[in-house]
């Protein structure tokens, strides 16, 4: 069971992490969500039916949660989700595509809680719509809509402020 | 950009490391190698910062100076009202009410001296002449007195002419204002 989890560890650290920042809005309580799942997982037993993966996802949202109600903080994003890309490129494409990923990035980060952690998990945690649905419990059905939807968000916002 | 493109976009979008300090406090539980337990000290030392006392700490210090406040305003409530109901009796002491401020006699304090002419010197006939005139008003030689002073001043003459078998002169020894009556109606217990 451990090493399922270590295994999902190394895969998601990164996006376990950004899902947990997304709650508390703070690094060092996202670091103590995904510690406190980790060790709460440790302690079972059986390994749970269905997806893994999604049930560790499930545990840090839960975990990220209950540090953000311990610590009294507000849901809000006040560190950024993404690592900074540096501005390296010399081609005018390149430059023109760094600008894009910059706008991209702020866009994400003005996306309400509930849209963000969809994004996390889809793109970043690569979970089905199904598995999505499961961590937050929600039909598929409403998380694959809520994804569209925040994806045509970013189109239009992308397009009307070139 | 449609949405394809646009979730492309998004897929090169680098998210931030969590950094080293994370795999070391995950891997050697999830490696067995440390018990299990979350601990306070575990705990990120900027994500205790995040609740810190310094945001509270004026809560606190408000707090209790409110509390202080009303401890203040209880104990000189309780003082003041000590102090209201032993007033009366420490005024008292000093022959003052504290109603209208009016200063109270001697004979006012004293019921013997109150009683003293009306039950004890009766108005005999062994009394001077000169004495049972004052006695009954018909003499003007005590007048010039306040009433009380002059009362016992004829009540200390009465007895004086028992003792003594003289005339008691009221114009002669009722003069000393100091003392209400002269030395020598003090002296037999006027």
């Amino acid at each position: 069971m451990r090493a399922e989890l270590e295994q999902v560890y190394r895969q998601h650290r990164q996006a376990l992490f950004s899902l947990a920042l997304t709650i508390t809005g703070c690094s060092g309580l996202a670091e103590d969500a995904v510690h406190e799942a980790f060790v709460r997982l440790c302690g079972m037993q059986e390994q749970p039916s269905g997806s893994l993966a999604a049930y560790v996802f499930a545990a840090v949202r839960n975990a990220a949660v209950d540090c953000c109600r311990r610590a009294k903080r507000e849901r809000t994003v006040a560190e950024t989700l993404f690592a900074d890309a540096g501005t390296s490129s010399t081609s005018a494409v390149d430059e023109a595509r760094d600008e894009l990923a910059a706008r991209l990035r702020r866009e994400i980060e003005l996306l309400d809680d509930g849209a963000r952690e969809i994004m996390l998990m889809k793109i970043f945690g690569e979970l089905t719509f199904d598995e999505i649905g499961s961590v937050l419990n929600a039909p598929a059905a409403t998380v694959a809509t809520r994804y569209r939807r925040t994806l045509m968000t970013l189109e239009e916002r992308l397009r009307r402020d070139p | 950009m449609n949405e394809i493109e646009l979730e492309k976009r998004i897929r090169e979008l680098t998210l931030r490391d969590p950094g080293d300090t994370l795999d070391q406090r995950v891997l050697p539980s999830l490696q067995g190698s440390v018990d299990v337990a979350v601990r306070e000290s575990d705990r990120a030392p900027h994500a205790a910062g995040v609740n810190a006392p310094t945001k509270n700490a004026p809560v606190r210090i408000r707090r209790g100076m409110i509390s202080g406040k009303i401890s203040g305003l209880v104990a000189a409530l309780l003082i003041g009202m000590a102090i209201g109901n032993g007033l009366p009796s420490f005024w008292s002491r000093f022959g003052r009410s504290p109603a209208d401020g009016t200063v109270l006699s001697a004979h006012h304090d004293d019921p013997v001296a109150d009683s003293e002419f009306p039950d004890r010197h009766r108005m005999t006939p062994d009394l001077s002449q000169h004495l049972r005139d004052v006695l009954q008003n018909r003499s003007t030689a005590g007048s010039q007195f306040v009433e009380s002073s002059y009362l016992s001043a004829i009540a200390g003459a009465s007895l004086w002419e028992r003792q003594n078998g003289e005339n008691f002169n009221v114009s002669m020894h009722v003069s000393d204002r100091r003392f209400d009556m002269c030395r020598d109606c003090h002296r037999v217990g006027g």
